[in-house]
């Protein structure tokens, strides 16, 4: 459905961005994104076996502004590049869970530094997967393969960590993404133990986003999380394909599945330079391009719009979530 | 206590039922025994399958694999991990037995969904799996069906049924193709979400009733409106099918018998054990599972070490899997599906649907080249840790003279049993090294490149290019 | 070894990925193809005219000047009928001549196999690159394949071995082991036999290397590097008669415009180097260079790049090649394009029979499977 009502809430779709792309225009593997000043999108793109590591910047209206990073192992080179946020300043900050280190770029791309130390002490990172910057502009890491969350400062010096191995409360199965919320409360998704954890700034743990015992609203390794103006919690459930939407208390609301009918203006670009491939579209059932496939990061905007990153389609879709939705009592 | 005769029966068990396995494995399952050890071989499912999420997790791109060799690194990459060997074993065979290729089907997951479907039914029934193998995607655009048509029949997939998949060249005439060909009509695929920047989409099997012939059909003996499966339940019930197999069975996991095009002049060497695998067939009405056990268990199999020339993907894998660097997910998997393919294995692309040949046709100078050069530069390689582990060993057990030194070696790279002329060489650079000494720090450091040489003189031998 | 220096010889470039022909050699005063590649085409105020119609891509200055020269011959709408969209099938049939049916056997090794029949001289023909394409796959043709000329060969890749005396006295026990043994079977013969004659492929062709000095400095790039050695084995004078390199990827789906100007511009500077290189040596009398792509790209580009096409253009290059333009520039009219499409005009097997008939003076009959139209090119 190109809209969605629920529990009193109405999620639109709007459009969708990006395409397939080895280099320049487009993504390959997008793993992550952040929204940056105006209307710019920083994407950072996974690649396969040491080809098409990057971060792309393009616009909400899609303009391709370039590129930076790169594969290899060197000073601003990525081997499996992961997480991306900004910090205060919008320099860039990427995780790197091959290599174990974040690096940091300024927002324009220009190598800054990086830091991180391969281990399992204090500090050291393995395999860090998702970042994201508190208001105070220090780095939460989720330290993944310690099944743990350290927080640094923006230079990397150790602040804190919590979590452990395990499937209580406060404890971590290869966690993978993390943000921050509006009211500072971190949520960290439990990958392998199938579920969304919140906790306080302290790492005190505070609600659990699982769904029902029934099943209804359950998760499947999800990997991204966003919380919008109103609370309510975004998650992307990586193996079932889709975008679980829970209340604050962590209640489920509704489902997204993706409903990109329309091929974004790159993509449209690309058919329609293909005569065959025209023709085969209008013969083919084309439900499965609108699905989500492997959906990945979630961000809210300012105006609680919702994008959705999706790893195997390399693009971005786009909901608005509609206040003063009518419906008008119309017996269509 | 396993003796070295149970370890090298396991070693050589898991050479030819898998890609080789560590030391450590072998000793584990000599203990438990041999006979056991074979079913567990035949029970993959209760062993866990290869953690899809880790490895998508980790390599995003191997999931629906844009182009090669990314969905050759997929496949490698679970030959090299799995916990199921006899079931990634028997997918290679499939692949090699109903060779289907990228070069035409030109969209790579989609053949991986072909190698999942023959995990899923390798030690099934013979029948499901032509089954399943009819409705294949990969298989019916390979084959051209989608292009058979009720009225306008394209021969191409019933012909290869019969001649290449189960009953061989000679058994069957030109009006049993046609007619065979007559009733896999309207077996086709739904219209193809077409390639495009959003990655690859998977096809779908479709059965379309307007587009099947559904008259009468007169197929190696038998009347009626035939449909696909009555094809299939008639072809697995024929002699000749369960003899095409067995020795499809024999050519791959027992000895190397000559090319498969000249099977209708050229007798089996084993003719004896063809029967064995037939009477398997026909007694538990085509079970593959029934025939890989008497296979293994049988004293055809376990005489026939070293009777076959390892296949590039063997050679590959099995190499890796003792100098123990790529375990788990890492970059680099490529790098392993191009060394098949430069030894003369391109996966999941084989040159035809004749498929590869196979035993000394694996080998010319090119290819010698590469596996001498790919397995020495392996087995020589002291930091991995396989070696490093061999290594270990060998000092554990305080081997210090040079034939104690070889002979160590053969054992725990195999053990392999080597020819006498490649063992006197071995011996003679043992000999001019002056054997292995741990005495000081210097000693064990020079030790462990004198046993570097040694590994890679094995690997580079002639007598390692059998399994 | 008889080194029989004047023997013809040919070098097959392979441009795996399929070529932008019309972004190589450009309709430059056609508002078509400016109207098909609104994002994708070379300016008409930068590239290199050869008349009204056509002209150069500006990073192709080198192969330009050669053209100039009268060395170059431009093969026009090159192809097959029913071009398959597949890079892999397009590259079968190219290599195997069999359009109808999945081939297995190389016409590169046909051609090796008539001019060596009894397979002497394992350096008859030399790949420069990694694997072995299929255009040399043929049983009982030996090819040598190389890719690292300076270690080529069994053992080089034993760690720790890097000083000669190490890698000779591997070499010199792998000899051993390969010797011939009595009583060990057929299959154990043949890899005594494949390993002896490996090691001595790479005993001879370890000349090459040696004996080369050239004021010719390449670029640093691959073709430039497989180019060079081609140059290097070539001047050695080992009655190598064929040599095959590829170059790529030309696979320009996306981001196309510093893809393909890096490739030509590495492609053609490497071409004019060898060619200079031969020269110096006085060996550049008896080769001409052969150069395809599996097919061209759409005439429509994609917004960043182009798709999989039909009908693309080849390239003879030699000191003694009648240079000029052959056949004709496919049409861009919407009538004439087939699936948006350039419709291929000419036979690639007419390509093929005119080296192996007018330049090797072998019949290309059997090799390429027919009788197909040749370019008078020499």
């Amino acid at each position: 459905m190109l809209t969605t009502v629920a529990a009193g809430r109405v999620f639109d779709y709007n459009y969708c961005i990006g395409m397939y792309g080895m280099s320049g225009q487009g993504f390959w593997s997008p793993q992550d994104f952040v929204l940056g000043e105006g209307d710019l999108i920083y994407v950072i793109s996974r690649g396969v076996e040491e080809i098409g590591q990057r971060i792309t910047r393009v616009t909400r209206d899609h303009q391709f502004l370039g590129q930076f990073g790169a594969s290899g192992r060197g000073d601003g080179q990525f081997v499996w590049p992961r997480s991306i946020d900004l910090d205060s300043n919008g320099n860039v900050y990427a995780s790197d869970d091959f290599l174990h280190r974040i690096s940091v770029f300024d927002k324009e791309g220009g190598f800054l530094s990086s830091w991180g130390t391969a281990g399992s002490k204090e500090g050291e990172l393995n395999g860090p997967s998702g970042i994201a910057f508190d208001a105070d502009d220090n780095i939460y890491v989720v330290d993944s393969a310690n099944n743990r969350i350290q927080k640094f400062t923006k230079d990397g010096s150790f602040l804190g960590s919590f979590g452990q191995a395990g499937d209580g409360e406060g404890e971590f199965d290869l966690p993978w993404g993390i943000c921050v919320g509006p009211d500072g409360n971190v949520y960290v998704a439990d990958w392998k133990n199938n579920r969304v954890q919140s906790f306080d700034a302290e790492g005190r743990f505070k609600v659990m986003f699982q769904g029902a015992d029934n099943g209804v609203g359950d998760l499947h390794g999800p990997t991204g999380i966003a919380v919008d103006s109103e609370g309510d919690v975004y998650v992307t459930d990586w193996g079932n394909h889709r975008v679980q939407i829970y209340g604050p208390d962590g209640h489920f609301v509704t489902t997204l599945v993706g409903d990109a009918q329309t091929p974004s203006p790159w993509t449209q670009t690309y058919i329609d330079a293909n005569p065959d491939i025209v023709k085969a579209r209008r013969r083919a059932n084309m439900e499965p391009e609108w699905r989500f496939r492997r959906p990945v990061a979630v961000n809210v905007d300012a105006n609680d719009s919702i994008f959705v990153l999706e790893t195997a389609r390399h693009r971005l879709q786009v909901y608005d979530k509609v206040k003063g939705y009518e419906e008008h009592s119309l017996n269509l | 206590m396993p003796d070295k005769e149970d370890i090298a029966s396991i070693a050589h068990l898991m050479r030819r039922a898998g890609f080789g396995a560590s030391r450590q494995e072998l000793e584990e399952r000599a203990a438990k025994g041999y006979e056991a050890t074979v079913e567990d071989l035949l029970h993959p499912e209760e062993q866990p399958p290869i953690d899809d999420d880790i490895l998508y997790r980790s390599m995003p791109g191997y999931e629906g694999a844009l182009g090669p060799p990314i969905n050759q690194a997929e496949w490698v990459y679970r030959m090299v991990n799995t916990q199921r060997p006899l079931e990634e074993k028997l997918a290679l065979f499939w692949h090699q037995l109903f060779a289907t290729g990228n070069s035409k089907v030109d969209n790579p997951p989609e053949i991986t969904q072909q190698i999942a479907m023959f995990r899923r039914q390798a030690l099934g029934s013979f029948r499901d799996l032509l089954v399943e193998l009819a409705k294949n995607p990969a298989m019916i655009w390979w084959l051209d069906n989608n292009g058979n048509h009720s009225g306008a029949i394209n021969e191409n997939w019933g012909r290869e049924l019969l001649e290449l998949f189960s009953m061989g060249v000679g058994n069957y005439s030109e009006d049993d193709i046609k007619d065979a060909s007559r009733a896999f009509t309207g077996w086709t695929i739904e219209p193809k979400i077409p390639r495009n920047p959003l990655g690859r989409f998977y096809w779908n099997f479709e059965y379309r009733a307007e587009d099947h012939d559904d008259g009468e059909k007169n197929f190696l003996g038998h009347s009626g409106r035939l449909n696909g499966e009555d094809i299939i339940d008639i072809v697995v019930k024929q002699s000749a099918t369960a003899r095409f197999l067995a020795r499809h069975l024999y050519n791959f996991f027992v000895a190397d018998e000559p090319q498969v095009p000249s099977w209708n002049i050229n007798p089996p060497n084993d003719p004896d054990a063809v029967d064995q695998l037939v009477a398997a067939y026909d007694e538990s009405d085509g079970d593959l599972r029934s025939m890989m056990r008497l296979l293994f268990n049988s004293d055809f199999f376990k005489n026939a070490r070293f009777a076959r020339v390892k296949s590039p993907a063997e050679l590959v894998v099995s190499t890796v899997k003792m100098a123990g660097n790529y375990q788990g997910p890492r970059p680099g998997f490529n790098m392993l599906a191009m060394e098949c393919n430069w030894q003369g294995q391109e996966l999941l692309n084989p040159p035809s649907v004749e498929s590869w040949h196979t035993g000394g046709e694996w080998i010319d100078g090119g290819a010698l080249v590469r596996r001498v050069n790919f397995a020495a530069g392996l087995m020589g390689d002291t930091s991995l840790p396989g070696i490093q582990a061999m290594v270990a060993e060998l000092r554990q057990r305080g081997v210090s003279e040079p034939e104690e030194f070889v002979d160590a070696c053969l054992d725990i790279v195999g053990p392999l049993e080597f020819s006498e002329a490649t063992h006197s060489e071995l011996l003679d650079q043992a000999t001019e090294d002056g054997g292995l000494s741990w005495d000081t720090e210097e000693d064990s450091e020079k030790s462990e490149q004198k046993i570097g040489v040694m590994l890679a003189l094995i690997a580079a031998s002639r007598d390692f290019q059998f399994a | 070894m008889t080194a029989t220096k004047k023997d013809p010889v040919v070098v097959i470039l392979q441009l795996t990925g399929a070529n932008d022909y019309l972004n190589t050699i450009i309709p430059y005063n056609n508002g078509e193809y400016y109207d098909n590649r609104p994002k994708v085409n070379i300016p008409q105020d930068t590239v290199l005219p050869v008349d009204d119609d056509l002209a150069f891509n500006p990073n192709m200055a080198p192969l330009k000047k050669m053209y100039d020269d009268g060395n170059v011959a431009i093969i026009h709408g090159i192809g097959f009928e029913n071009s398959p969209r597949s890079h892999f099938r397009a590259m079968d049939i190219w290599h195997t001549c069999e359009p109808e049916v999945v081939g297995t056997e190389g016409w590169v090794a046909k051609v090796v196999r008539d001019l060596d029949p009894t397979g002497e001289n394992v350096l008859k023909c030399v790949n420069f690159g990694q694997g072995l394409p299929r255009a040399l796959a043929l049983r009982g043709v030996p090819i040598t394949s190389v890719s690292n000329l300076e270690s080529y060969g069994v053992m080089s890749s034993v760690p720790g071995m890097t000083g000669e005396q190490d890698r000779a006295r591997l070499l010199d026990r792998f000899a051993r082991m390969y010797a011939p043994a009595i009583g060990t079977g057929a299959t154990m013969d043949y890899l005594g036999q494949t390993g002896r004659d490996a090691l001595k492929g790479a005993d001879i062709i370890k000349a090459a290397p040696e004996q080369y000095t050239s004021t010719i400095e390449y670029a640093d790039n691959g073709i430039a590097k497989y180019l060079r050695d081609v140059a290097r084995v070539h001047t050695a004078n080992l009655g190598t008669q064929i040599f095959y390199t590829a170059h790529g990827p030309f696979d320009t789906h996306f981001n196309q415009p510093p893809m393909h100007a890096r490739l030509w511009t590495e492609v053609s500077a490497a071409i004019s180097d060898f060619f200079d290189d031969l020269r110096e040596h006085d060996a550049a009398d008896n080769l001409v260079m052969m150069i395809f792509t599996e097919f061209g790209r759409r005439v429509r580009d994609n917004g960043t790049g182009t798709d999989h096409g039909a009908g693309g253009g080849a390239f003879i290059i030699g000191d003694n090649v009648k240079g000029g333009m052959y056949g004709t520039y496919p049409s861009l009219k919407p009538e004439d394009l087939n699936q948006g499409d350039l419709d291929p005009n000419y036979d690639f097997r007419g390509f093929y029979s005119s080296v192996i008939d007018q330049w090797l003076g072998l019949d290309p009959v059997p090799i390429v499977g027919g009788q197909f139209e040749q370019v008078q090119f020499v």
